[in-house]
């Protein structure tokens, strides 16, 4: 009998670590594609935005050509995903320096369209900070799992290697300074 | 505290020497009425009996009769000091959060008997806010060997209930429960197991804020939803309120609005029968818990909407 049980609870144990393993992996592509759709909610922000202060913005049409651009590369089915998370990191950056020069232009500042699409972008990049930090904790949790014991045999077996977690934009680790943003 | 504040607590203060003075001859009253029957007995046992008696009688009898003065102390002081805390603030002594609030937000089970009191409800700049003292129990019925059942109340949760608006919409549900390994140890394992039942709306949300994970267990129906409210900001927010309050707190997110449970371990607002009402620090000490309890918007910088929720 005995030489049955230990066989027994082997391979179930076996089944659970794999079907373990198999979900943190799936849990990590499901959060990067999370990460996706807010990110998408972003580019959908960026012609409204351009429209709305091009004009106005005379000086500053190098910025808004550049994220053009940039949005048009990130959104590009061709980008691979570490492309797109620099594009992306860009767009990040591009945004932080629009936002600083509309500090020149109060009329902008204090325009009821322009406070609404501000507070959409807000909300939009609190969503993709908070992407960002589900994708790490799920690969951490991978990585956790391809490298304890005993899960580690199998994950070899399996080819799993170490993911990379996302680095963070210094600006996303920062708390917004309210004060700054509604300077009036 | 001003002058008027000091003349109605000198009113006040009358009025409890008055209550003070009737309960003390009932109290004589009483003791000299049954231990006279219990005498009549001549056993020590009735005598002790008596006395015991007589306590009882004087314990109902000083609720009914301190009523009136506790409902004038708080409608006149308790009152006046949550407007001079902010005018769009109104205070009211019988009301309370309600049994379905309470159950809505799903932090505790569902409980068998429901208290509440001292509602505080209004609007702190952008954020509106109602909060109360809560009393929750659970009746646990137990039969002996002899066949005798007993039943008697366990308390549930007692503290402060907060109802808040949140000032970012969601649309799926994050609860922030009290660390689980001290559940575990604690003494409810019967409640733990009903509670099983709520955690089983969501998962774990494993968050990066060591200090935060130590503290407390986040479930939740969306994992990201739970880090876009969860933001390293609001962790840390959250955190530093805790450390005030040193109870322990319950948090539940739902239909962008934030349920908060603060565990207290005192009845609140309650004015002094037996000692004096001019006591210097006796406001102060009022003033201190309703601060804290408003200040719970400031802290968690619930006034700051640069979010799409106005």
């Amino acid at each position: 009998m005995i030489y049955l049980i230990i066989p027994a609870v082997f391979i179930v144990l076996i089944i659970l670590i794999y079907n373990g393993l198999i979900g943190k992996k799936n849990q990590v592509e499901y959060a990067f594609s999370s990460i996706d759709v807010m990110l998408k909610k972003r580019y959908d922000l960026i012609p409204n935005l351009v429209s709305t202060l091009q004009q106005m913005m005379e000086h500053e049409k190098d910025i808004f050509t550049s994220i053009t651009e940039l949005r048009t590369r990130a959104m590009s089915p061709s980008a691979s995903n570490e492309e797109r998370i620099d594009l992306n990191n860009q767009i990040t950056r591009s945004l932080g320096s629009i936002m600083v020069a509309v500090e020149n232009y109060p009329d902008i500042k204090s325009s009821s369209n322009f406070e609404q699409l501000q507070r959409s972008l807000n909300e939009v990049e609190e969503q993709i900070s908070a992407a960002r930090r589900t994708f790490n904790s799920a690969v951490t949790d991978f990585n956790n799992g391809i490298e304890m014991f005993p899960s580690s045999i199998l994950a070899n077996m399996m080819g799993y290697s170490r993911k990379e977690v996302l680095e963070i934009p210094q600006a996303e680790r920062e708390n917004p300074n309210v004060k700054d943003l509604f300077k009036s | 505290m001003t002058s008027e504040m000091n003349e109605t607590l000198r009113e006040l203060e009358a009025l409890r020497q008055a209550l003070v003075k009737k309960l003390t001859i009932t109290l004589i009253v009483l003791i000299v009425l049954f231990s006279g029957v219990a005498l009549s007995f001549q056993s020590p046992f009735a005598i002790i009996g008596g006395l015991i008696f007589s306590f009882f009688i004087f314990g109902l009898l000083q609720k009914g009769s301190a009523s009136g003065y506790v409902a004038e102390f708080k409608s006149r002081i308790i009152g006046s000091l949550v407007k001079s805390i902010n005018t769009d603030l109104n205070y009211h002594p019988k009301r309370s959060i309600s049994e379905r609030e309470f159950e809505h937000a799903g932090l505790f089970q569902r409980p068998d008997r429901f208290k509440g009191e001292d509602l505080v409800e209004g609007q702190i700049e952008k954020t509106s806010l109602r909060f109360s003292e809560v009393h929750a129990e659970d009746r646990r019925t137990s039969t002996n060997s002899k066949g005798h059942t007993t039943t008697k109340y366990v308390t549930i949760f007692r503290g402060l209930f907060f109802q808040i608006d949140f000032h970012k919409n969601f649309s799926h549900e994050t609860r922030i429960f009290p660390d689980i390994a001290e559940n575990l140890f604690g003494k409810f394992g019967q409640a733990l197991q009903k509670m099983g039942d709520i955690f089983k709306k969501g998962e774990l949300v494993k968050l990066e804020n060591v200090h935060f994970e130590k503290e407390f267990a986040v479930y939740s129906t969306n994992q990201i939803e739970a880090r876009y409210i969860l933001s390293p900001s609001m962790m840390e927010r959250l955190l530093s309120y805790k450390n005030r309050s040193r109870g322990r707190i319950w948090v539940a997110f739902h239909d962008s609005q934030m349920s908060l449970a603060m565990e207290v371990n005192k009845n609140l607002f309650e004015p002094p029968i037996w000692s004096s009402l001019l006591k210097t620090d006796l406001i102060s000490e009022y003033q201190n818990d309703l601060e804290f309890a408003t200040d719970i918007v400031e802290e968690l910088n619930l006034n700051t909407r640069i979010w799409t929720k106005e």
